[in-house]
């Protein structure tokens, strides 16, 4: 395999990561606010999170081209604060990710907090626990497979992003360019070994997680997309 | 262990539907106090808001002079700082803990409080010794109910809340159970307020009785007084008469036990652990009892209670009358026939003697 393609490979990987660790921080308080609101909004936002299944990648990424430009508001912000532009940069790609694989996060926590949020937490708090407490002692151990199910979802929907990468984060060796993109460029110069090779992989990757999640959640479903 | 007598004031009102929950009644927290009525009167609902999980619409709850929750001032005290223990119907334990997480998760965050107990003394009192490393899904429902009781001691509450704790159990556990829940109140220091629909339950059980019908409260008060007085007895089918008493001779080898109600000393069969001292209810079912106007000889019916006829009631378009009779310690009801009645020509004032069939020692 060439330097460039392992590149693309922890490029990837790293992406998955960066992606799942945010969306874990972020997704969780959102997933628990949906399991337990009654509130007249909650339809609004479960849309809103949904969303990323539905719409073109390409869509959502132009969006996101918009957002990411230095003139824009959130882009011009981003250059002050660091430096470095959204657009065309590794961290533009973490943020567009975090958007693009939401729902994978978001739902399945939901689904599992679903029935955890009210009974155990009551018990919790007849026994002097706090709700943030309880949360932690309570709704997360008992939501755990949730918790795997997501995260592994995250990763393995991130590690397939090409749309919304190529839209915000173009093809830059080392910065953006992850291995849906390198595989599209070894295809359109006809360079198909090395399409073959770096497709084999994420194929592989992609087949065992799924594998092993839907093996976990054998006993215990957990609805999914 | 003394109980402190706090008070529960509990003046609030909850709609939810077409359901209405209007409470307005203080409640003694001394021993136990059953919270009795029919499925749909509100007996969790109340418990539920006693325990802030749910809020009233309007009102105030307080136990002593702390407000727990005040809709005029919009103050509401959060559930965990209450202090209020709560024994769910369907127990609730932590499945991904065992039986002793269960409890070091209530013992860790109760340490800091007065109460003088330790989590072997509730261990030993539960006797749950031998399922300490059981997970909750291997236990079975008695099991289950122990543990849930044991957690909520650790949790060290002011009070105790129990919804319907006995009710998913077969009859000799429910007297187990029954038997150690009416004991927390003197062993572990804690008032205990229960939710229950069974008359044999809480006159076994409770010292004070809430009835709720409708979503309000129809009577309050002792035992003996709520369960005697005439308006529940025209709702239930025979509810029977309780007479406070206390165990005088416990006699292992007949099996019988002495106790003396008021005067009148009754022969009654020994089913659980009892001591002599012991405060005790009986209970009379009218359906039990007979009349006799002689004291009468040579009868397999060791209880025969002297009295004056107060009330000869008759029984709706039916073959039967109600004979009220009034012993030392309280009134005796008795159903009897009609034709006994002509036959016997018994009038109200009359002398005569309740022959019991059975009694049950509660």
């Amino acid at each position: 395999m060439t330097t460039p393609d392992l590149a693309a490979l922890v490029l990837t990987a790293w992406l998955a990561f960066a992606t799942t660790a945010v969306l874990l921080v972020i997704g969780t308080p959102l997933a628990w606010w949906l399991a337990r609101t009654e509130s007249a909004g909650k339809p609004f936002i479960e849309a809103l999170v949904a969303l990323p299944l539905v719409l073109p990648p390409t869509v959502l990424g132009f969006y996101l081209l918009l957002l990411f430009n230095p003139g824009a508001p959130l882009g011009a912000f981003w250059l002050s604060v660091t430096g470095d532009t959204l657009t065309f940069s590794f961290a533009g790609l973490v943020v567009a990710s975090v958007v693009y694989s939401l729902p994978f996060m978001v739902q399945p926590l939901a689904s599992a907090f679903s029935s955890v949020a009210r009974a155990p937490m009551e018990a919790a708090a007849s026994l002097r626990a706090s709700p943030l407490d309880a949360f932690f002692s309570v709704a997360v151990p008992l939501s755990a497979r949730g918790f795997i199910t997501a995260a592994v979802l995250t990763f393995a929907h991130t590690l397939g992003e090409f749309g919304v990468v190529l839209m915000v984060g173009g093809n830059l060796p080392d910065r953006t360019r992850v291995v849906s993109i390198a595989i599209y460029e070894h295809v359109e110069t006809l360079a198909y070994r090395e399409a073959h090779a770096l497709s084999a992989i994420l194929l592989l990757v992609s087949f065992v997680v799924l594998t092993l999640v839907y093996a976990f959640n054998r006993r215990h479903s957990v609805r999914v997309g | 262990m003394s109980v402190s007598a706090k008070v529960l004031t509990v003046d609030a009102a909850l709609m939810r539907g077409d359901f209405r929950l209007t409470i307005d009644a203080t409640v003694p927290l001394d021993g136990c106090t059953a919270l009795f009525g029919p499925s749909g009167s509100g007996k969790t609902t109340l418990l539920r808001l006693i325990a802030g999980f749910d809020r009233p619409n309007r009102g105030r709850i307080a136990l002593g002079s702390t407000p727990w929750c005040d809709t005029a001032t919009r103050t509401s005290v959060a559930p965990h700082r209450r202090g209020v223990g709560f024994v769910f119907q369907e127990t609730r334990l932590f499945d991904h803990l065992s039986v002793a997480g269960n409890l070091a998760y209530a013992d860790r965050r109760s340490a800091q409080s007065a109460a003088g107990y330790t989590f072997d003394d509730v261990v030993a009192g539960c006797e749950l010794e031998r399922l300490l490393d059981r997970r909750p899904a291997s236990l079975s429902g008695g099991e289950r109910q122990r543990a849930s009781l044991a957690r909520m001691l650790l949790a060290r509450p002011e009070l105790a809340l129990l919804d319907e704790p006995l009710s998913a159990l077969d009859q000799r556990r429910r007297l187990e159970l029954g038997g150690l829940i009416g004991t927390l109140p003197e062993r572990f220091g804690v008032p205990v307020l229960f939710v229950s629909h069974d008359v044999d339950e809480i006159c076994r059980l409770a010292d004070h009785v809430v009835v709720l019908a409708d979503g309000k409260v129809s009577a309050i008060g002792r035992t003996g007084d709520v369960l005697n007085a005439a308006e529940f007895a025209a709702t239930r089918d025979d509810p029977g008469v309780v007479l406070d008493g206390t165990v005088t001779d416990i006699d292992t080898r007949l099996r019988l036990v002495t106790v003396d109600a008021g005067g009148s000393a009754l022969k009654l069969p020994l089913i659980g652990p009892v001591s002599a001292g012991t405060h005790v209810r009986v209970r009379f079912r009218a359906r039990d009892l007979a009349i006799a106007t002689q004291a009468p000889t040579a009868l397999s019916i060791r209880n025969v209670i002297a009295g004056d006829i107060t009330a000869i009631d008759a029984d709706g378009e039916s073959a039967f009358v109600t004979i009220r009779l009034a012993v030392q310690g309280g009134v005796l009801a008795a159903r009897i026939t009609r034709a006994a009645v002509e036959a016997l020509e018994l009038t109200v004032g009359q002398h005569a003697y309740a022959l019991v069939k059975s009694a049950s020692l509660e």
